[in-house]
């Protein structure tokens, strides 16, 4: 009962304008009391794990600038955001306290992460091998923001640092897998698909690889992009990007999957010059809506192609 | 998120990193609400409109874009312009009968740019005073009769 009265008066009082340690120690306080202590063994394990000095620590690293400190489900598990030398990059790093000055890495945001599941003494060691870690891997994320920014990944779905490979869209039916180093080189370079065409690209590609150029621009040569390249160095990819984007997803949503339909964007376009990719459940519906929004006859939706305008007829459902 | 939103953020973002020329959009504002978007217009160089700054206001409704988005020039300086009436409303067919769910807001503030642009002598609509007496609030009311395509 004591304690509830002192829950009550810590959360009336100190939640609204003192830190979370600054809490979390009140809370430590009132449960520590000796009038509280039972022998309810599960508690006193509690107490134990909720140590002062681990609180101090956590503060301490809370004041260091480029970290941000989360707690997790428990009080044990915490997770701290630090923003790298470049200065734009969140990493996240998560970690369990096991006891005093026993904590272990649970999860990192990166791969090649070669600390996981090894015991510390402090989170200030942790953190300042995980700094070390990330800033060691500037390179790797370098040329992994630029692939993104330039190519059409699509493969991860989201890709993130945690990813070391990207799928790269080529035509249809033709994909270029790379994966990057630790150290941002490329390798594991090989086609998705069978193409004669950009398979001796790649092979006569590799033997010329320039390594003091980044693996965007020597994909760019390799396959004969000049075009591309070029809006890569004008720092004005809009065009390349957009016009690879816009192929695949759809023209009137601007999305590639729809929340609530399996379709995905398909050239439903009958003018083979447009090649525009459209949802068929989103060009159906535009075209009854232009139609003032009667149903069509026979299920089969007709007017003109939302981009080229050219005659079109799509039908609700697949054929 | 529904599919407007989801197409209206995609199109605030994009617009946010790569606007066109003379063009940005208040993207506080209408990240705080989507349906209704600021866009602040210069005059080009070289044109009549040059120094001159515009406001122009978008809204959009849940059925965007199938539905058109409703876009007036808004505040204190509307342009001078044969298509533009006073009260903001601008007489350009994309923005009611030839709307296309393929155009985009940057592609509507390019149409706006261009039509601003090849402009050659700075006038109101003949039948200004008669419209802004008569007209609906929301152009998309107005049964426009297009005046031509050169302007």
């Amino acid at each position: 009962m004591d304690r509830i009265l002192g829950l009550q008066k810590i959360f009336s009082k100190e939640y609204q304008d003192s830190s979370l340690t600054d809490l979390l120690l009140s809370l430590k306080n009132l449960f520590s009391d000796k009038n509280c202590m039972n022998n309810s063994s599960k508690e006193s394990f509690d107490l134990d794990i909720i140590n002062r000095n681990y609180f101090e620590e956590v503060k301490q690293v809370e004041s260091l600038p480029n970290v941000t400190v989360y707690f997790g489900k428990t009080l044990t598990e915490l997770k701290f955001v630090i923003i790298d030398d470049d200065g734009v990059r969140e990493h996240e790093i998560n970690l369990k306290y096991k006891g005093v000055q026993k904590y272990v890495i649970t999860s990192v945001n990166l791969p090649h992460s070669p600390y996981q599941d090894k015991v510390f003494n402090s989170i200030n060691e942790i953190l300042h091998i995980f700094r070390d870690h990330v800033n060691s891997l500037s390179n790797y994320f370098r040329e992994l923001e630029r692939i993104d920014q330039f190519c059409s990944v699509v493969e991860p779905l989201n890709p993130t640092f945690k990813d070391d490979y990207r799928k790269i869209f080529l035509d249809n039916r033709t994909w270029l897998h790379v994966t990057v180093t630790p150290d941002g080189t490329a390798t594991n370079i090989h086609l998705i698909g069978q193409s004669e065409f950009w398979h001796d690209k790649l092979q006569s590609g590799l033997l010329s690889w320039d390594h003091d150029k980044d693996i965007v621009d020597n994909i760019m040569i390799i396959f004969d992009l000049p075009n591309v390249l070029s809006a890569v160095h004008e720092g004005n990819p809009s065009k390349y990007v957009s016009s690879e984007e816009d192929k695949q997803m759809c023209g009137i949503c601007l999305c590639n999957e729809l929340p609530d339909n399996p379709g995905v964007p398909q050239p439903l376009c009958q003018n083979t010059a447009c090649g525009v990719f459209f949802h068929r459940s989103c060009l159906y519906e535009w075209l009854v809506a232009c139609t003032g929004g009667r149903p069509p006859t026979f299920g089969v939706a007709t007017g003109s192609c939302p981009t080229c305008f050219h005659p079109i007829a799509c039908s609700e459902k697949e054929d | 998120m529904s599919p407007s939103e989801r197409r209206l953020q995609k199109e605030l973002m994009s617009l946010m990193k790569e606007p066109p020329p003379g063009v940005t959009v208040d993207g506080d504002q209408a990240s705080q609400n989507l349906t209704l978007w600021t866009v602040h217009m210069e005059g080009v160089p070289g044109t009549l409109y040059e120094g001159e700054k515009f406001v122009l206001q978008f809204k959009f409704t849940n059925k965007y874009p199938f539905d058109s988005p409703e876009v007036t020039f808004v505040g204190n300086n509307i342009p001078v312009h044969p298509h533009v009436y006073s009260n903001g409303h601008i007489c350009l067919s994309i923005l009611t009968d030839d709307w296309s769910p393929a155009l985009s807001v940057q592609s509507v503030c390019l149409s706006i740019v261009s039509m601003l642009s090849s402009c050659k002598e700075k006038k109101r609509p003949s039948d200004n005073s008669f419209y802004v007496k008569t007209c609906n609030k929301n152009p998309k009311k107005t049964k426009w009769w297009y005046h031509d395509d050169s302007v």
